[in-house]
């Protein structure tokens, strides 16, 4: 049976790590090309595999902050998303993935009772937080699947999904509305197709303010900490290079250097 | 300062009764922030707390709390720890799948700071706390400075810290605090668990050495190489992206960006070329091994031991060495 529903899915746009440049140790950041969060990307093809199963259901990508990007979030819109918007505010420069829920959440009471679904990554590549899924789930007072490597319907209304535990894939049902929080997922993500980038070209993606959202700056911002510092990893002694043309000309050299460096450790 | 442990009990048969593993790792930077401590877990309601709480005399945790809960994923299960954190400056707990969904919603209600899978946790002459996690897939280390006044969430990445030597031998015993939790709420109800198929060796996260195959192994039939030295030295097995998306390996045995982030003493990568995503989640090793035929793949820029040649060939001997070496000892 059809029934209007929305499914929100968070994108944040990240420094792409393949093509960081470093100095001292540092990525520089200001200027670094971008794309989508891997995981959020979990997230999307989660939330499109849904949405293909549910006649009346909508997939809106969401940017927020400094995360959002109107050309990412068209990647979503090429890739199957109905639409996108971008949360953003000057309020929101320089402010840490609690302040993202918070914008997220407001976003969805803004929506109203249509949205029974947001898909998150589980963390973002860059601040490796992990902490936006659950959070938002705690403002909305809605449970969290965390880390789902994929869902399906079980019901109209539940949602039965696969995430990580401690010991092993745990298979649970949950009941709508929900959070989920992505990892890499069992099904491969979609390619967007012609039709998909020529919607994706035209689409507008409207920006709205934390005014708009009904949200001051203080309950965004209340207890943030500060803007991280980055330092360089600690300083690691060059490595030795074992050169040879058989096993046995190198395995007793490398058997020898493993004991001389994990006796130490205790591993050996 | 009033510092808590988030102590996570062990959730499978095998290891019913005592704590997660790794769980009191957080005992030690807790205790560089107090020399007292409240410890705080959930156990289902017929469960004796009693040799629970005696576990903790010994690391100078005066009081333990125990939520009745059987359903971790429940608003009731969150709620009561919300209410009995009411007034803690500090909670540590070593990350896990659940910890790290239950503190960002602790955050929310406590309206505190939450940093997860950090790996150093130092106070500040002005009663701040810098908390130290690397970024950037493990490329850099970012410190976070969390002003005093607001409750501090932190989870710790596994074998950040060791555990405690138990020193103080004053307290006997800590105290129970038992705190109650309305069953029968949650919204999400476990169908079923499929404990993943390791054929008896350790998983990813605890293992001190962790061995694992890329595409230089040439196929999946020749990934009992990788097990046999897995084996020989006690450890993990683990794969590279590529031999995942390949089909060859599970997912659960990635390494790497959207897999497992490990940081073993010992890393051995056979056949993998070590590009940024496999990097992600190796890198914070403490000895590094690499084999790969190719002298200019980036792994050998991670190496502490690398080494130029066939793993198809050197494996063998090597698995073979090790175990002779580990017999005559």
């Amino acid at each position: 049976m059809a029934y209007v529903m929305k499914i929100l899915v968070a994108l944040k746009a990240v420094p792409d790590n393949t093509r960081l440049r470093f100095e001292n140790g540092v990525p520089v950041l200001a200027g670094a090309e971008r794309m989508v969060n891997p995981y959020d990307e979990y997230a999307l093809e989660t939330a499109l595999r849904l949405k293909d199963a549910t006649p009346g259901a909508t997939v809106v990508a969401v940017g927020v902050g400094e995360g959002s990007s109107p050309e990412h979030l068209k990647k979503a819109i090429a890739a199957g998303a109905d639409e996108a918007v971008r949360l953003e505010d000057p309020a929101l420069v320089g402010t840490d993935s609690l302040a993202v829920a918070a914008v997220l959440a407001a976003y969805a009471r803004h929506l109203g009772e249509d949205v029974k679904l947001i898909c998150v990554g589980q963390q973002a590549l860059d601040t490796a937080a992990g902490v936006v899924g659950p959070a938002l789930a705690a403002h909305l007072d809605w449970p969290v699947v965390a880390r789902c490597q994929s869902a399906e319907w079980a019901v109209e209304t539940a949602l039965k999904a696969t995430r990580e535990a401690a010991h092993g894939l745990e298979t649970v049902e949950v009941q709508l509305p929900a959070v989920l929080t992505t990892v890499k997922c069992v099904y491969e993500l979609r390619t967007a197709n012609i039709k998909g980038v020529m919607r994706a070209n035209k689409a507008e993606i409207p920006v709205l303010s934390l005014d708009a959202l009904g949200i001051t700056a203080a309950q965004v911002n209340g207890h943030g900490p500060s803007t991280p510092q980055l330092s360089a990893r600690p300083p690691k002694a060059p490595g030795i290079l074992i050169q040879g043309d058989s096993p046995e000309a190198v395995v007793p050299q490398l058997v020898q250097a493993l004991q001389e460096r994990l006796s130490p450790l205790g591993v050996w | 300062m009033a510092v808590w442990v988030l102590l996570e009990p062990a959730d499978n048969a095998a290891e019913a009764g005592q704590w997660a593993p790794g769980a009191l790792e957080a005992l030690m930077p807790a205790l560089s922030l107090s020399p007292t401590l409240e410890a705080i877990t959930w156990l289902p309601l017929d469960t004796d707390p009693a040799p629970w709480a005696e576990s903790l005399a010994p690391f100078g945790v005066s009081r333990l709390h125990v939520v009745s809960c059987t359903e971790p994923d429940s608003a009731a299960f969150l709620t009561a720890l919300h209410e009995a954190l009411g007034g803690v400056q500090a909670l540590l707990a070593v990350g896990s799948p659940r910890v790290n969904a239950l503190l960002p919603a602790l955050a929310v209600k406590l309206k505190g700071h939450v940093v997860l899978e950090a790996t150093q946790v130092v106070s500040t002459v002005g009663g701040e706390l810098d908390v130290v996690k690397p970024v950037m897939g493990d490329a850099c280390m970012a410190t976070l400075r969390l002003p005093a006044g607001a409750p501090a969430l932190l989870s710790l990445r596994r074998k950040a810290y060791r555990v405690p030597d138990a020193a103080n031998t004053d307290m006997t015993q800590s105290a129970v605090v038992q705190r109650p939790c309305t069953p029968g709420s949650s919204k999400i109800r476990v169908l079923s668990v499929a404990a993943q198929d390791d054929h008896g060796l350790l998983s990813l996260e605890e293992a001190d050495v962790v061995v694992s195959g890329g595409r230089g192994l040439k196929g999946p039939e020749n990934f009992h190489l990788v097990e046999d030295l897995a084996r020989a030295l006690g450890g993990a097995q683990g794969a590279s992206r590529a031999v995942v998306d390949a089909g060859w390996r599970p997912h659960a045995e990635q390494v790497g960006q959207t897999g497992k982030v490990v940081s073993p003493k010992l890393y051995v990568a056979l056949g993998i070329s070590g590009a940024i995503q496999h990097q992600v989640g190796m890198r914070n090793s403490t000895v590094i091994v690499a084999i790969n035929r190719d002298a200019d793949a980036p792994i050998f820029k991670l190496a502490d031991v690398g080494v130029v040649g066939d793993a198809l060939t050197i494996v063998p001997a090597l698995t073979q060495a090790i175990e002779a070496a580990r017999q005559s000892r």
